[in-house]
């Protein structure tokens, strides 16, 4: 983690050296991205699918079904999904972002206007983010059910919401850098998912337990140096009402620097 | 007004653009000639900063574009030679975006966009979707984008093509116009076009000057005709 920290704090300092972004061109660019992602009919399908399967894996998951549940903590059931969906789910989100720049060859557009690269890739960011928020506020369905068949602790699902913004806005990040390499969506797609699981499954307990059980001390560092790049050790106490300060700093470095990765893609691409 | 100092571009081992110098001032009108792949379009993208130079530099108003991206494309116009577009949007709310980029906003924007549809005649369809257009009207919009901020300079990549005959004539005009009070470069195939707008002409064939002047004194050179001097100059790709 403190690698990937120190990196970011290169990361903004390199950022502010440049001079104070616009908030006007990042405004821009933001509205263009949103709207353009709700003229398309496959928006309202993708938002569909994400809510059919957190709310199907959230229900009918065989023994881990919610409602039979004596406690109703939404941790072990609904928050447990999330980052599953998510490294599918945000992958599609952003997937459009930058391909779609290239096919349609309007990169050359919009790299000749006065709009810095950094503030394009932050405003594609953020477009995709606020999708990500529109979809993840239509799940509180769920926890309204919950709260009028229990008594959930509201401060855990507060919590895990921010974990899980912050889990797809890794993931929204990561696809993003990669959609800057290519002008396909699919393949955008096809290499993004995988990333995205990767980064949730080398924190997974199964596989972390694997790591600690061996009784190898290598295979012990290696197992915390891949925990420390996961994204699920964060998630975990963040669904567990637990907000740590390093776990914030966590994501928001590991955000920067796929932006900043994004950014110098884009800058290099075209020499 | 732009001047380009020993511009060299480089793709792999390819040389597109080979030590180009030339300047344009104030109120003139260069018509960029050259055969298919002479490197124009490169050349056009390295003085609007979408393609970094292997060599040499470009100042756009006396500031380096290397140096200060931003400040010189806030004093450029520059229509591609793919006319690209965002396919999802209508003209107008892509001539707003354009313009909010340009930093317009409020009625200063209207203004503009108003402004720009009436110069490049948009007006039937304004609030038609852009993968709908023709052609013609999809280039014309692209132009449209690159008049907003009323640019100082202007870089014009194939403004006449896909344009029908009357558009083209209104095109010709408007660039010659323009062109009093602006710095104008534009690249084209069609030789008349030359004597309809431009107050210099220059042919580049692999990416050097072959030939540059007057539409009149490069027609003297061409005994009389400056497709005979066009052919007479460039390499054909059917003896290369
Ligand atoms: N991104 C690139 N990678 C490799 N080669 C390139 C690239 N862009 C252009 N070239 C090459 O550079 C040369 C000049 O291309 P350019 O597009 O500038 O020609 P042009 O004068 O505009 O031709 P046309 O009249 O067909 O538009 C061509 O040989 C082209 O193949
Ligand atoms: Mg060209």
């Amino acid at each position: 983690m403190s690698v990937i920290g120190i990196l970011a704090i290169l990361v903004l300092a390199a950022v502010l050296i440049g001079g104070p972004l616009l908030v006007s061109n990042i405004r821009a660019i933001f509205c263009r991205e949103v709207t353009s992602f709700f003229t398309s009919p496959l928006a309202y399908v993708l938002i569909f699918i994400f809510l059919v399967a957190i709310n199907a894996l959230t229900f009918l998951w065989p023994g881990r079904e919610l409602i039979e549940s004596e406690q109703a903590a939404l941790k072990d059931f609904f928050f447990y999904y999330h980052p599953w969906v998510l490294a599918f789910y945000a992958p599609l989100l952003a997937m459009r972002t930058l391909s779609d720049e290239h096919r349609q060859g309007t990169i050359e557009l919009i790299s000749t206007m006065p709009v810095r690269t950094i503030e394009l890739v932050f405003g594609k960011f953020l477009g995709s983010f606020v999708l990500l928020f529109a979809s993840l506020f239509f799940t509180a369905s769920v926890w309204i059910s919950v709260s009028i068949l229990g008594d959930p602790d509201h401060g855990p699902v507060i919590s895990g919401y921010l974990g899980s913004l912050f889990v797809g806005g890794t993931f929204i990040a990561v696809a993003i850098a990669v959609s800057a390499l290519t002008r396909s969506q699919v393949i955008c797609v096809a290499v993004s998912i995988p990333i995205c699981l990767m980064l949730c499954i080398i924190g997974f307990d199964p596989v972390q337990d694997f790591f600690a059980d061996s009784g190898v001390r290598f295979l012990a560092f290696i197992g915390e140096l891949l925990a420390s790049i996961s994204v699920m050790p964060a998630f975990v106490d963040f669904s567990k009402g637990l907000i740590e300060l390093r776990y914030l700093f966590y994501f928001v470095s590991i955000i920067a620097l796929c932006l900043f990765i994004t950014t110098t893609v884009l800058q290099n691409k075209r020499a | 007004m732009i001047e380009v100092n020993n511009l060299t571009k480089q793709f792999g081992h390819k040389i597109a653009v080979d030590d180009l110098s030339f300047s344009v001032e104030k109120g003139e009108v260069l018509g960029f000639l050259g055969p298919n792949g002479a490197g124009k379009s490169t050349t056009m993208r390295i003085i609007t900063g979408f393609l970094p130079a292997t060599r040499g530099d470009v100042k756009i108003c006396g500031i380096p574009v290397a140096d200060k991206p931003e400040d010189a494309k806030r004093k450029i116009g520059y229509l591609p030679e793919s006319a690209p577009l965002y396919a999802d949007m209508t003209v107008v709310g892509f001539l707003r975006f354009c313009a909010s980029i340009r930093g317009f906003s409020g009625p200063a924007r209207k203004e503009a966009v108003d402004r720009v549809i009436e110069t490049c005649f948009l007006q039937t369809v304004v609030h038609q979707s852009i993968d709908t257009l023709s052609k013609g009207y999809r280039h014309r919009t692209c132009l449209a984008q690159s008049l907003l901020h009323d640019p100082e300079v202007l870089v014009l990549d194939e403004p006449t093509d896909g344009l029908d005959p009357n558009q083209k004539h209104e095109v010709r005009k408007l660039i010659r116009e323009l062109g009093k009070e602006k710095t104008i470069v534009f690249s084209t195939h069609i030789l008349e076009e030359v004597d309809a707008s431009c107050t210099r002409a220059m042919i580049i064939d692999q990416g050097k000057i072959v030939a540059e002047g007057s539409p009149e004194s490069l027609r003297t050179d061409g005994d009389g005709s400056l497709t005979e001097l066009f052919r007479k100059l460039t390499t054909s790709d059917v003896v290369a």
